[in-house]
């Protein structure tokens, strides 16, 4: 649709905030309006004043905070969107964004503490579930990575999904250095999926346990093998994020 | 039942949705009003199938059909969960009985039978259901004979169904070529993602294959391949524009702009039959007489008929046709781009206009190859010929070629093959076909666009079974004779009207086509519209007999013309 074709909502609406400048209703509308039309300067100020009249609007702070954010201000974008959760009936939506936004500053421990705040409210999310691990991961909290792989394998009942959980827990388990637990993730992979990287997981933790053996077995190096599921993640994420939003 | 648009989110649905492409945070309105369309990086969502028939056809129009088929659970498939589980928890999730709807609706007043699959339900597998609910659209279609309208979003088969999901791709694909035997159109909308059974089976066999832009397509998911090859793949490999480049795709068009495409497309097909007319034409009537012809030096048009400002065919058609929607790819390798094509309005008349594509300056010349077409660029135009024979359209072409390009991979993969296809499946096309020389007609090259009812050229263009300059090289030892070899080949428009190789000579306005397109694209359209009239009035089988005498008396003791004139080596004067 195009910005004429809006105009005159706008117009009417701005009208309605010049004739009403109390209304707080009036100026909500305008500022879903102009967010809508990608007017979003003028919607900063429109949500700015709205939350003078209605102090604490977790779906106006939630607004803002985008906003602010797509302005390149992410501090504020953090505060103001961690505010419109700690305040929302329905928060689960908003945590989803408050948590990349976490990652996006390097913050990983808010990140994880509002990762199973989701994960807590919502059982079934597995992006969730999948960010509690990366982050992890990432900390080296092999114990966490592995449990919540596991618990994502429960959870995760997508075709062939499971496969993605499995090799979760062996990048968990080898991180962790437990090579026999590793071996068992492997087996179960192995059994449940026939692709080569499956396969190539096996080998490095069959090496790691019983050594090389053969030359055709030669696993591949770890880095090698991170960085193949790391990108797996990263597929499996935007799967779920793509069905979510479907 | 009808199908709207989705009315705002309720409370504690996501307001701010990260694009998966370019991770900006977009308003779910803003995206909502822009189709689904990322605003910011032009990001194609995913549709959830409802939604995309409320974007695609007429408001108000949809009528489901398929409420109530439902999937059998044949095998007593169990893995983490009973497949009768799956299917409730997916019923619940999208609201939908399977994977797939179809209905009837109209598409811009047009009529259409519709089937479209969801990816929300179970990743769009394909099983019994869904290939009943694929099936009964294209039975009703046939039925009714009104187009087909597929829209895939897939992941494959249902494994869950084992063999009884195999079997869906010989039963969807057995009834679209039904389809194909009755003439009645089929297009396949291909989105994100479409893969596995359903790429090899329907959505890969409408007669119009459109896709959206970045949608991945393809057999085999690309970690798989990748797994199997042991090789990075090439960037955007398995796109919608990586098909259409490798011949697989006729269209990539924005969301925005499908509809409109389709609606076009659709408008062609329901203008066919009846008593479509042809237009008035105000251009000067083509030459049937040789000596209404002046004797002018072959060198010098030659030259002309290589002037880099002459008009190309895309001209032509923007002159003289409506509504042409250009299809791309030979369904086999790749899309070449020195052949173009596709269906167009003559007036009322639909028709398939193809011709040979060169440009007017170096960067368009080497995209399109200097109008030197592959194999692939042949078969496309036999792909598009094979489409107005199914569907009853007459054919106009026009040939521009230095000839079809010699390299060594046009050879391995059968220049000489696709020619010879061309030439002989033209030949016996049941079809109004017309042929306009516009410039150089280079031998097979040129004649693989023009075994045609009347064949015409322009008065500054030339066609020739080797180039001046070839054959100059080959009968002088030197490419310096090549004004004495254009001569003694007799190409000229006055030569080979003589000969009986044209059927009529298109006049150009003073000085060349170069210098007033407008007013030679509308001496073309005259003549286009003039023999067409005639060959409308024919029935197949009259056309066919008498393109078949026209070329079996070529070179025949006793019905050859024999030239009497002297070839003009002359100057230009």
């Amino acid at each position: 649709m195009s910005d004429a074709t809006l105009d005159p909502t706008l117009a009417m609406l701005e009208q309605r905030v010049a004739a009403a400048p109390d209304d707080a209703e009036a100026w909500r509308e305008l500022a879903d309006e102009l967010v809508a039309s990608g007017e979003e300067p003028r919607a900063i100020a429109a949500l700015k004043r709205f939350l003078e009249l209605v102090p604490g609007d977790s779906d106006a702070l939630s607004d803002l905070a985008h906003l602010e954010h797509r302005a390149g201000h992410s501090a504020e974008a953090l505060d103001l969107l961690g505010k419109a959760v700690d305040t929302a009936q329905f928060p689960t939506s908003l945590l989803r964004n408050l948590i990349d936004l976490h990652v996006e500053k390097g913050q990983t421990e808010s990140a994880l503490t509002r990762a199973e705040q989701l994960s807590a409210a919502d059982a079934g999310d597995v992006v969730a579930l999948l960010d509690i691990a990366e982050l992890a991961l990432g900390m080296n909290d092999w114990n966490k990575a592995s449990r919540t792989f596991e618990r994502m394998r429960r959870v995760d009942d997508a075709d062939g999904h499971i496969v993605y959980a499995l090799h979760g827990v062996i990048e968990a388990e080898v991180g962790a250095q437990r090579w026999r637990a590793a071996l068992n993730a492997a087996i179960d992979a192995a059994a449940a999926d026939r692709h080569e990287f499956t396969t190539d997981l096996l080998l490095y933790v069959s090496a790691q346990l019983f050594g090389v053996t053969e030359e055709a077995r030669t696993p591949k190096p770890w880095p090698e093998l991170a960085q193949q599921l790391e990108r797996e993640r990263a597929e499996h994420r935007r799967y779920h994020i793509e069905q979510s939003i479907l | 039942m009808t199908t709207t648009a989705p009315t705002s989110a309720a409370p504690g649905d996501v307001q701010w949705l990260k694009c998966p492409a370019c991770e900006a945070f977009v308003y779910r309105k803003r995206l909502e009003r822009n189709l689904r369309v990322c605003p910011e990086c032009s990001h194609h969502f995913r549709l959830p199938a409802r939604e995309r028939l409320a974007q695609l056809l007429d408001p108000g129009s949809f009528e489901e059909l398929s409420a109530g088929i439902e999937a059998v659970d044949a095998l007593q498939f169990v893995d983490s969960k009973p497949y009768p589980k799956r299917l409730e928890d997916s019923r619940r999730k999208t609201g939908n009985g399977e994977a797939a709807i179809n209905g009837t609706g109209t598409i811009g007043g047009n009529p259409v039978v519709v089937a479209i699959m969801d990816f929300a339900f179970m990743g769009g597998s394909m099983g019994g259901a869904v290939g009943e609910i694929i099936t009964q659209a294209a039975e009703l279609s046939l039925e009714r004979k009104v187009p087909l309208i597929l829209i895939a979003a897939s992941g494959g088969a249902r494994m869950q169904e084992g063999s009884i999901s195999l079997m869906q791709l010989a039963k969807t694909a057995q009834a679209v070529g039904r389809l194909h035997e009755e003439g009645v159109l089929t297009i396949c909308l291909n989105t994100d993602p479409t893969f596995g059974g359903v790429t090899a089976s329907f959505a890969m066999l409408g007669d119009v294959l459109v896709a959206e832009p970045a949608s991945l397509i393809g057999f085999a998911g690309p970690s798989v391949i990748e797994q199997t090859i042991h090789q990075k793949l090439p960037s955007g490999f398995q796109t919608a524009e990586y098909l259409m480049d490798h011949g697989m795709l006729d269209l990539v068009e924005s969301r925005e702009r499908v509809g409109r495409v389709i609606e076009r497309i659709l408008a062609l097909d329901n203008a066919r039959g009846g008593d479509a007319k042809l237009p008035e034409t105000e251009g000067v009537a083509p030459i049937t007489d040789p000596s209404d012809l002046p004797d002018r030096p072959a060198w010098e048009l030659v030259q002309l008929a290589r002037h880099i400002d002459r008009p190309t065919t895309l001209e032509y058609i923007g002159f003289i046709f409506d509504e042409f929607v250009e299809f791309h790819g030979d369904r086999l390798f790749q899309e070449n781009a020195s052949i173009i094509g596709g269906p167009a309005r003559l007036g009322d008349v639909p028709v398939m206009v193809i011709g040979h594509q060169k440009g007017h300056n170096t960067s368009e010349l080497v995209a399109r190859n200097f109008g030197m077409p592959q194999p692939e660029g042949y078969r496309k135009a036999l792909r598009l010929m094979r489409y107005a024979v199914k569907f009853g359209l007459p054919i106009v072409t026009f040939v521009d070629t230095p000839g079809a390009y010699p390299g060594i991979e046009a050879e391995e993969r059968g220049q000489g093959v696709a020619i010879a296809t061309s030439i002989m499946e033209m030949s016996r096309m049941p079809v109004p076909i017309i042929t306009i020389v516009t410039g150089e007609g280079g031998s097979g090259g040129a004649l693989a666009l023009a075994v045609g009812d009347r064949v015409m050229m322009l008065e500054n263009s030339f066609y020739s079974v080797i180039s001046p300059e070839g054959c100059s090289t080959i009968l002088w030892a030197s490419a310096a004779e090549a004004p004495q070899a254009a001569a003694a080949l007799r190409i000229t428009a006055k030569d080979l009207l003589e000969l009986g190789v044209m059927d009529a000579v298109v006049p150009e306005p003073d000085g060349g086509a170069h210098l007033n397109g407008a007013a030679t694209a509308a001496n073309v359209k005259t003549a286009i519209v003039t023999n067409l009239q005639a060959l409308l009035q024919q029935s197949g089988d009259e056309l066919l007999e008498k393109r078949y005498a026209r070329f079996r008396g070529f070179g025949t003791p006793g019905e050859q013309a024999v030239l009497t004139r002297p070839p003009q080596t002359g100057a230009s004067s």
